[in-house]
Order: C-alpha cells, then sequence, then structure tokens
C-alpha cells in the first residue's frame, strides 16, 4: 500500500444537504478574525475591518463575524462552516486586497474542499438513462441466424460506389425508363 | 433484475467471439483492426485494468495481399542469441514456411509491448483456409468487416452475367481481338 | 444452446439457398434499382416525439458544452468546472451549448447545437474555491536540475436543476438572445 492518501484524502464530490435542489443555502456559517491592535502583521487585517467589515457583514446576514484582538500574536483568520469544517488560516504580513480575495474564497466554498482530492469531477445518482450498452446494442438481428462467415457481414460495405457500379446503375435506370415509356 | 437483462449483463463481461477473412487484406492494416477487437476497444466499457479482450479468428491468412513490392522485399529479422545467429527471412518465404506467420506478427506488432501483449494474442486464432475446426466455429457470433473490397476473377463470373454486362460501346468491325 | 443455435442456422440455410462465396462483390452492392418516392416518415417520427415530450415526462439528459469541456447531465447531477469561472455562489444560470439532448425513448442531436430555446438547462453555483495543492515536481538524474512548482485551481461546484426539452421539434428556431 502507498502512503499516498495519509496526508491528503481523496473522495468523490457531494453536497450538503442537496443544496441547490430548489433552494440554495450559503455554507458559511461563522467567520473569527484574529489580530493584534500594534503588531505591523496585522495591517492589513486591520484596514480591511476598519474597511470592508461593515459592508462584508451587511451582504452576507447568514454569516455570524467576531473579532478577536489579543496582544503581541499573529493575524489569524478562522471559518466554520455548516458541514462541521473549520478553516485555519494565517494573514501574516498579508495586504489589505490579498485578505479581502481570501475572505471571499473562504466565504463562497462550502467547507474545507481544499484537504480533498477529488477522484471524480461529476456525481450522478442516474448513470444511465437510455439503458447500458451490451454487446447486442445495435447488432443487426440478422447475425442471430446467420451463418458465420458470411460475405454479407463481412464485406467492407462503406467504400465509396465504383464506376462499374454507377455504369451499371445507370443502365437499369435507363431500362426501367424505356419500360415506363413503352407503357 | 428480469431475466433478460441479466443476460445482457452476463454477455456483456463475457468475451464474444469474431471472425475475420483475411482473403486480399494487407495485414497490417488490418492488424490495427484486429488489435481493437482483441483487447476490447471497440466497447464503450473498455480501460487498461479491464479484462474486457475478445476472441477474434482470422481465417484465409493464406490468401493475404502485401502492398508494392512487399513480397520480395520485406525481411523478418531473427536472432537466435549465439554469435552468427542473425538470419532475415523475406516475406514470402516465411509465408511459404507458415502462412499464419505474417498476420500474427503484424498483430502483435501492432499492439504496445507491455506484459499484457502475449496474453492478448493467446486469444487470437489463425488459420490458413476455410477449414476452422467446428468447436471454434460455433462460438463465432459476430464477423469483422474487411477493410478492402475482395475483386472477383473475371472467369469466376457465370458467362451469362458477362454477356448481359451493359457494354459502352460496340468494337469497331475491323478491330482484332485477342 | 449450440444445438439450437445449429438449427436455427439450418433453418435459415434453407430459406435463403442463395449462393455467398466469390460473388462477395455482387451479392453486397447490389442495390435494387426501383424509383420510389422516399416516404415521408420523418414527419410522423418528429409528431412522435412532440407528443411523447408532453405525455410522458421521462427522465432527460443533455451534453452540454462548458468551459470548453463536454458533460452529459441529467437532473441533480454535481458538476466540478477547473479554471477562472465568473459566476459566484447563489447564481441561477443557463447552460445554453447543448450539444444533444435525449430522453429514454429518442436523441435530440445537434449539428453542432441543437436549435436554441429547444432545451433548458438550468444550473445553481453551489461553492466555489480552490483545489488540493497539486506539486509539479520535475527533476534530472546527475544534472543537477531540480524544479518544484505548487499549484491550486480555482472550483466551481454547479447543481443542474432541470433538463428540459420543449416540445417544439423542428419549429423554426427564434432568436432570444
Amino acid at each position: 500500500m502507498s502512503n499516498k492518501n495519509l496526508f491528503l484524502k481523496s473522495g468523490f464530490i457531494r453536497a450538503p444537504i442537496q443544496n441547490g435542489v430548489g433552494r440554495f443555502v450559503p455554507q458559511l456559517q461563522r467567520i473569527v478574525l484574529k489580530f493584534c491592535k500594534t503588531y505591523g502583521a496585522s495591517q492589513g487585517l486591520r484596514e480591511f475591518i476598519e474597511q470592508d467589515l461593515v459592508d462584508f457583514a451587511k451582504e452576507n446576514p447568514s454569516v455570524v463575524v467576531y473579532l478577536k484582538p489579543r496582544r503581541h500574536r499573529g493575524p489569524v483568520i478562522v471559518a466554520e462552516y455548516l458541514n462541521g469544517d473549520r478553516v485555519w488560516m494565517s494573514v501574516h504580513n498579508k495586504t489589505h486586497s490579498e485578505i479581502t480575495k481570501w475572505i471571499e474564497v473562504l466565504r463562497t466554498q462550502q467547507g474545507d474542499i481544499s484537504s480533498l482530492r477529488l477522484r471524480k469531477y461529476q456525481y450522478t445518482d442516474y448513470p444511465s438513462v437510455q439503458g447500458p450498452w451490451t454487446p447486442f446494442t445495435f447488432k443487426d438481428p440478422e447475425l442471430n441466424t446467420a451463418q458465420l462467415p458470411d460475405p454479407h457481414f463481412g464485406a467492407n460495405d462503406r467504400l465509396p460506389i465504383t464506376a462499374t457500379e454507377k455504369l451499371r446503375l445507370l443502365f437499369e435506370k435507363q431500362k426501367l425508363s424505356d419500360v415506363k415509356t413503352a407503357e | 433484475m428480469s431475466a433478460c437483462k441479466r443476460v445482457q449483463q452476463w454477455a456483456t463481461f463475457a468475451r464474444t467471439w469474431h471472425i475475420f477473412d483475411c482473403k486480399w487484406q494487407d495485414p497490417y492494416q488490418s492488424a490495427g483492426v484486429i488489435k481493437k477487437y482483441l483487447m476490447g476497444m471497440h466497447k464503450p466499457i473498455y480501460h487498461p485494468l479491464n479484462d474486457c479482450g475478445d476472441v477474434v479468428v482470422c481465417i484465409n491468412s493464406r490468401e493475404i495481399a502485401l502492398r508494392g513490392e512487399d513480397w520480395r522485399r520485406r525481411a523478418y529479422f531473427h536472432h537466435t542469441g549465439y554469435p552468427g545467429g542473425a538470419s532475415w527471412t523475406l516475406a514470402w518465404e516465411l509465408h511459404n514456411k507458415d502462412p499464419t506467420m505474417i498476420i500474427r506478427k503484424a498483430v502483435y506488432r501492432a499492439m504496445q509491448g507491455n506484459l499484457q501483449r502475449r496474453h492478448t494474442m493467446e486469444r487470437l486464432f489463425i488459420y490458413p483456409g476455410e477449414d476452422i475446426p467446428e468447436d471454434v466455429l460455433q462460438n463465432v457470433t459476430n464477423q469483422i468487416r474487411q477493410l478492402r473490397l475482395v475483386p472477383t476473377r473475371l472467369d469466376h463470373i457465370p458467362e451469362e452475367e458477362v454477356k448481359n454486362y451493359p457494354k459502352v460501346m460496340d468494337y469497331p468491325e475491323d478491330y482484332i481481338l485477342k | 444452446m449450440s444445438v439450437f443455435r445449429a438449427g436455427l442456422q439450418r433453418i435459415t440455410n434453407v430459406l435463403k439457398s442463395s449462393p455467398g462465396g466469390f460473388l462477395s462483390r455482387f451479392v453486397t452492392n447490389l442495390t435494387p434499382v426501383e424509383d420510389k418516392a422516399i416516404p415521408q416518415t420523418s414527419k410522423e417520427v418528429i409528431a412522435t416525439c412532440n407528443k411523447l415530450i408532453e405525455q410522458n415526462p421521462s427522465r432527460s439528459f443533455a451534453i452540454i458544452h462548458l468551459l470548453g469541456k463536454q458533460w452529459r447531465v441529467t437532473d441533480g447531477d454535481l458538476l466540478v468546472v477547473e479554471g477562472y469561472w465568473p459566476p459566484n455562489i447563489g447564481d441561477k444560470i443557463t447552460l445554453d451549448k447543448v450539444l444533444l439532448a435525449a430522453t429514454k425513448d429518442f436523441s435530440l442531436i445537434g449539428r453542432p447545437l441543437v436549435q436554441p430555446g429547444l432545451v433548458t438547462v438550468t444550473a445553481t453555483v453551489i461553492s466555489k474555491g480552490l483545489s488540493h495543492t497539486r506539486t509539479h515536481f520535475k527533476k534530472k538524474r546527475r544534472k543537477q536540475y531540480m524544479r518544484i512548482n505548487f499549484q491550486r485551481a480555482e472550483q466551481t461546484m454547479l447543481r443542474i436543476n432541470s433538463v428540459d426539452i420543449a416540445s417544439k421539434i423542428n419549429k423554426p428556431a427564434s432568436n432570444v438572445f
């Protein structure tokens, strides 16, 4: 056995409780911004709190926002989701615009999706609508009773018509029309 | 699951037997087609790890057609492993020795050289003529279409049909037929 | 089974009793020469399909073209598309590039797309995030060459809400855009 999956789990895509069928529920439940009031590493996060946090909270009424000032420690964002996932992220020395983008990522994802390697990029409950393939699909039923080998089934029937054959068909058509005019 | 569905599913994962008539066929082009059936690549359920290959029965391998000067020029190389053990056999010589060898080698070379190749080749049956064992024939349920048209010799067409064939023009009276 | 097959073959041999063999070319290429009008079946087929859509809403699926890939979708499917894609979570979108739409009984094949307005595929964007970290590790032995790169792709998850075929096959396409 390989130890590839010891650190990175692999799995299949799923959405919590039929999300998107009928209604859509944003999956971010709570976000905690931890920062220091004096440290330079928290500069970007402080700017975000001063300028954008109120708008963020207003635009996302389903999200609970906590601020946790703490002295002389690095800035951290913790996001918690409806499926119980908790994402911890250090924003040490990150600028205001970087933090805006990261918070947008945390807001839009439905859980800790980066910790899962997807094995399939599609999930369906109905793998086949018109029925699965069998060796009889699109087969000529005449084959059931034919005695093989038979040139009727073995000869290439996709070739373009030869000049000789074309001539013969022309001739027979002419014969037919001759018969008709005679009648 | 109904009985019909169960049979269909059984057949999906069972081996199907195909027959291929090598008469007047280019072995190197036919090999590409035969290979697909042997490996199961003609099925939508194909996967390299899925053992879904079929059985192919080739008949009339004595009557294959090679292109251009191939009968005289194409050489098959063999080395015994000992010094001076190299030998080159021309295609016509090989065909005289074993009329199934050219098509077998063509199919073998059309497949990738992996561990599966020799097992896949076990599913290929080649017969020099039309006579094949009854127990092989009764398994066959499908025929692979040939790539080329098998030409018909003029002396094999009934005389009546030749006579009744439409003429584009009549020969002039002073034309001397050979 | 084989006895049964042999019996069937004997019956057909009696019924056919025509020689194949060396005249294979004439057997295969001999098309009967008749000057008959082509039967007007296509209209009936289209009418039947329209009726089927109206009365029997069986499950339908479609093949859609999305971000350079083709997906077979039906109601309730989940898709994950990778790469930059503007729609945000909660957006309801219509996937318009429909290459094929089908139910249990028939298929509509686009050339290359089915006409606009005939098939409606709606979807909701559920989640947007980043994939797991993919490691690109390159090394050449004995050449003092080693590169390691990490990348994370944007992933957007879609829920397919409906695949609907309108009962107006073969109606002239109106410009819906």
